[in-house]
């Protein structure tokens, strides 16, 4: 068994053994070495890669071939304000080879090359063979810590930045809106004049790439830095021109998830698909057919799970990492037809991740993701035939709703209490500022 | 070993539907560390906890070694890469599971799932490292009286207790989980030995000599750390104690700790402490100041100033064990860290705190004068908790504040009026920057600051919600009467988490303030044979942590 990892995990290093030669033994290993990050956890410093092989040609005699490079993740930059060394992560690491005196050091390779001189002794050995790996470009072992917005720190809020997106639904034409300067800074034509769309995070800085869903099975990558189209995305198991619920992005915007819904249901009885996109590289990455026609996509704020609504009324769970969705549960509120409705209204996840709130109609309702059932029902008194529009604060403590009378409730969510109403202009729709 | 096994198994004290695994429900069964926090991830090797519906039978049936991956019908499974680990379940029931993570996981992320009997669960996401130590509390819920034996002789090792505690220099034996992995198989009786990573133990804020670090030979999974009570270390009811390995700090439990030959423990000058530890019907009534200087995520900066009232009257139990988050004070030097899920600093109690059930029903009327203004309220829950005065940017919100003449009456009117006269501690004198405090988690705090009365303790707290994750780390310190700084160790601070860049409802804040144990004024009447009246005063910030 040892045997067989040591060929896994040499096998990306070396060819095979040409005709008419034996393998005699081979090995390879990756040693990390770490430092610690200040708070006392391991923090991965460097790793010293290395491989080798002893080989018996066809005329007997052996070849000892090895390789040995060093991979830096970590920069000491002096710190120039309290002075001392900081650390900081090399954005991208770059593996250098080691020198071949360094090399012989190592002691595997100093182990196995005592193995090549003892087998066999009597047999010709040719001269070791060191073969430096050209410089490389290790895999990134912090992709999939930055998943988790907790490994990461960034500076306090800045003031938001004040820009609008949208696609103007005539044009073609996705837009930047500056609310600042109160122009338009970007337009990128895509195929698009609906969406829905959504906005890549990024870690550090603005967001600059916009993904907007052009029917379901492509979607299209827009940047508005350069205010041209990526790409253009083909999700080849969805049916041509199914009508796209939305897009969603975990926090670190690595991974993209878009939901559609079928005009109707495929051979297997399936009313939709969940698209799982990897958004660094650009391609489809899995799609997962769906009993339950979705309505509306929501991605947690811890990027673990995305939540899938239908007016079915049922709600599913889909496990982001495992990229499953094994569990499904009723929204049935008593009292109301169906589950979440999907157009003319809205829906939306708290900040915790521990509650969505939707509404139908006049009522808002509140569904406990942990518990999994309807917590409140909240009737604001608004005349049940009016269209309405909600949104809520981003700290996730207010919801507005709204109803084309230009009357608007103002839902108290820690409490559960209605705040009051305000009256504004008939047919009013709600948008909240960055600062709420 | 029979009452310690007893306790363990308290730590996790339920055909056809699907098991479901609770949103954030895998944790450490020890600390019940909220996920996402710093020191949550489950170590390899350890016990975990997991919490969801139809997850087992409704008995959990008697365990032997070796232990298998299945235990009533029950199984785990850790995934990493589309490698399927089996965990080995020790503790099963409908509602929760306990198991051991195999020792051959890697750190990282990973997906777990459970199946009973042939119904599989949903997927959960958790977090898997090297070592994430947990120790075991009375509570069952990772606060408070830790599992803790005060070593007398090998076959006298009693519980650690209020009314049993430890001496300096006694050897402790310390309960826990997550030290670390083994070399050996999970699922066989453990070897004896120390983990190989580095395990430090501090009580009181004193590093203690360690003499074992390592598996129980009982237990899989179950990890007993062996130290001697540092000589210096203070003398209090609740003395804090903590674990770090490998850099993962593990919750906070408490340990009482007296003179040699003392049968109790006692907090000098602390008057909360005899109220805490006396059982039978009680009265706690806090008054507050708090002038909280908020420039975190507000543009513009503003100052509010809030006076808060909280009163209670409740039936504290006869237990050795008690405790109360908010009430429960470390002894002087030392800080108390309390981890929950939810904001426990707007509609989520801290860990440990009085049930409901526990208050007397109804709650009396009561009268509550500023000096100017009379508020008359019959609370309806089980105490009355709120902000009755306040002013932000000097503009009134409500009430006026606190004057020096004011006063609640309790039951007015009834036949256990009392009045109990209010006066405010002053508070302390402590120079907040215009700028934004940012703190670094990877280095002591140092916060120095003139106490406002010298025979006064001053606390130090440092409040943490992170929305993302919803959960909430408290750490409460105190320093003793007359002191001028205050230092919370880094080891404290690292199970923080980090500020974000986000407008979502998390903050957190740092607060000095004035303990007026000096000034408690004790009360009694017909529905509370021991009552208590305490102000504080407060000045806090908002803050970054990074």
């Amino acid at each position: 068994m040892k045997y067989v990892m040591l060929l896994l995990l040499a096998a990306p290093l070396f060819g095979q053994p040409s005709e008419g030669t034996d393998l005699i033994d081979m090995g390879a290993d990756v040693i990390p070495s770490y430092t610690q990050n200040g708070l006392g956890m391991p923090l991965l410093d460097s790793t010293l890669q290395y491989s080798w092989s002893i080989i018996r040609a066809a005329d007997g005699s052996k070849q000892f071939t090895f390789t040995a490079k060093k991979c830096n993740y970590i920069a000491y930059v002096n710190d120039p304000i309290f002075g001392g060394t900081l650390w900081t992560i090399i954005p991208v690491p770059v593996c250098n080879p080691l020198a071949e005196s360094s090399a012989l050091t190592l002691g595997p390779i100093s182990a196995a090359l005592q193995e090549f001189y003892n087998y066999h002794p009597n047999a010709p050995h040719d001269a070791p063979i060191y073969n430096p790996a050209p410089p490389t470009t290790p895999p990134n072992p912090f992709a999939e810590a930055v998943l988790r917005p907790k490994l990461s720190t960034v500076t306090p809020a800045t003031p938001p930045n004040p820009q609008m997106i949208f696609l103007d639904g005539l044009t073609y034409n996705l837009l930047q809106f500056d609310l600042t300067a109160q122009k338009i800074t970007s337009t990128v034509v895509v195929p698009s004049t609906t969406g829905p769309l959504g906005i890549r995070p990024v870690l550090m800085g603005a967001a600059h790439e916009v993904w907007t869903a052009n029917g379901g099975n492509q979607v299209t990558v827009a940047d508005l830095t350069t205010q041209a189209v990526v790409t253009n995305i083909m999700a080849p198991a969805v049916p041509q021109a199914a009508p796209p619920t939305g897009i969603v992005f975990t926090p670190d915007g690595t991974m993209a998830f878009e939901a559609i819904g079928f005009f109707s249901p495929d051979s297997a009885g399936n009313n939709g698909a969940l698209v799982a996109f990897d958004a660094v590289n650009r391609k489809v990455s899995s799609t997962l057919l769906l009993k339950n026609g979705p309505t509306a996509i929501l991605m947690a704020p811890d990027g673990l799970t995305v939540y899938l609504l239908s007016p079915s009324g049922q709600l599913t769970y889909y496990d982001v990492l495992s990229g499953t969705a094994d569990l499904s549960l009723s929204t049935y509120t008593p009292g109301l037809a169906g589950g979440y409705p999907g157009s003319s209204a809205q829906v939306f996840i708290t900040p915790d991740g521990t509650h969505l709130y939707w509404n139908i109609n006049y009522l808002i309702v509140g569904f406990d993701l942990t518990t999994h059932k309807i917590s409140s029902t909240l009737n604001t008194g608004l005349p049940s035939t009016s269209p309405s529009t909600m949104q809520m604060s981003q700290d996730g403590s207010r919801i507005w709703l709204t109803n084309a009378g230009g009357t608007v409730a103002v839902y108290d969510v820690p409490t559960g209490g209605l705040l009051g109403t305000i009256t504004a202009d008939p047919l009013s729709a709600i948008y909240i500022s960055p600062v709420n | 070993m029979r009452g310690i096994l007893l306790l363990l198994a308290l730590t996790a004290p339920v055909l056809a539907q699907q098991p479901v695994l609770y949103y954030r429900g895998a944790v450490n069964a020890a600390s019940l560390a909220p996920f996402g926090l710093p020191n949550a991830p489950i170590a390899r090797g350890s016990v975990f906890t997991v919490f969801g519906e139809n997850l087992g039978p409704s008995q959990s049936p008697a365990l032997a070694f070796p232990l298998s991956t299945t235990l009533g019908g029950v199984a785990l499974t850790v995934t990493q890469s589309g490698v399927a680990t089996p965990a080995y379940p020790i503790f099963v029931s409908p509602t929760q599971i306990n198991a051991v993570m195999p020792s051959s996981v890697k750190a990282g992320l990973a997906t777990l799932r459970l199946t009973y009997q042939i119904n599989k669960s949903n997927a959960a996401t958790i977090e898997i490292s090297d070592s994430g130590p947990g120790l075991f509390a009375i509570s069952s819920g990772g606060y408070g009286p830790g599992i803790v034996q005060n070593y007398i002789s090998a076959s006298n090792q009693p519980i650690n207790s209020l009314t049993s505690p430890a001496a300096p220099g006694q050897v402790v034996t310390i309960w826990g989980t997550g030290l670390g992995p083994v070399t050996f198989a999970d699922n066989v009786a453990p070897s004896p030995g120390n983990v190989t990573t580095s395990v430090t133990v501090t009580i009181g804020g004193q590093k203690a000599a360690l003499a074992y670090a390592g598996r129980s030979p009982c237990c899989s999974g179950v990890d007993q750390v062996v130290a001697t009570i540092p000589s210096n270390a203070p003398l209090g009811c609740w003395v804090p104690v903590t674990i770090n390995a490998a850099g993962w700090v593990s919750n906070t439990v408490t340990m009482a700790i007296a003179a040699a030959g003392a049968t109790s423990c006692s907090d000098a000058g602390n008057p909360l402490s005899a109220l805490v530890r006396t059982p039978g019907t009680q009265a706690y009534i806090d008054f507050e100041r708090m002038d909280t200087v908020n420039n975190v995520n507000a543009s513009p900066a503003n100052l509010k100033t809030m006076d808060k009232l909280y009163t209670r009257f409740y039936t504290r139990p006869d237990s050795p064990y008690n405790f109360d988050p908010y009430m429960s004070y470390p002894p002087a030097g030392a800080c108390i860290v309390q981890e929950t899920s939810g904001n426990a600093f707007l509609n989520k109690s801290l860990r440990g705190a009085l049930p409901a059930s526990a208050s007397l029903s109804p709650q009396p009327k009561q009268a509550y004068n500023n000096g100017s203004q009379t508020l008359t309220y019959s609370p309806k829950g089980a105490f009355f908790s709120s902000t009755i005065a306040a002013t932000v940017n000097s503009t009134a919100v409500a009430m006026s504040p606190l004057s020096s003449n004011g006063s609640l009456t309790i039951h007015p009117s009834g036949p256990n009026q009392t009045v109990v006269p209010m006066s405010l501690a002053p508070p302390p004198a402590w120079a907040r920057p215009n700028a934004i405090i940012t703190i670094p988690r990877n280095a002591p705090l140092v916060v120095s600051f003139t106490p406002g009365d010298p025979a006064a303790p001053t606390a130090v707290s440092l409040y943490s919600y992170t929305a993302v994750y919803n959960a909430t780390v408290a750490i409460n310190c105190l320093a003793a009467p007359g002191a001028t700084s205050f230092t919370i160790p880094s080891d404290l601070l690292s199970n923080i988490p980090a500020t974000y860049g986000r407008i979502d409802g998390s903050y957190a804040n740092l607060f000095v303030g004035t303990l007026g144990f000096n000034r408690a004024a004790p009360f009694s009447n017909g529905l509370a044979a021991n009552g208590i009246y305490l102000s504080s005063n407060w000045l806090g910030q908002s803050v970054v942590l990074q």
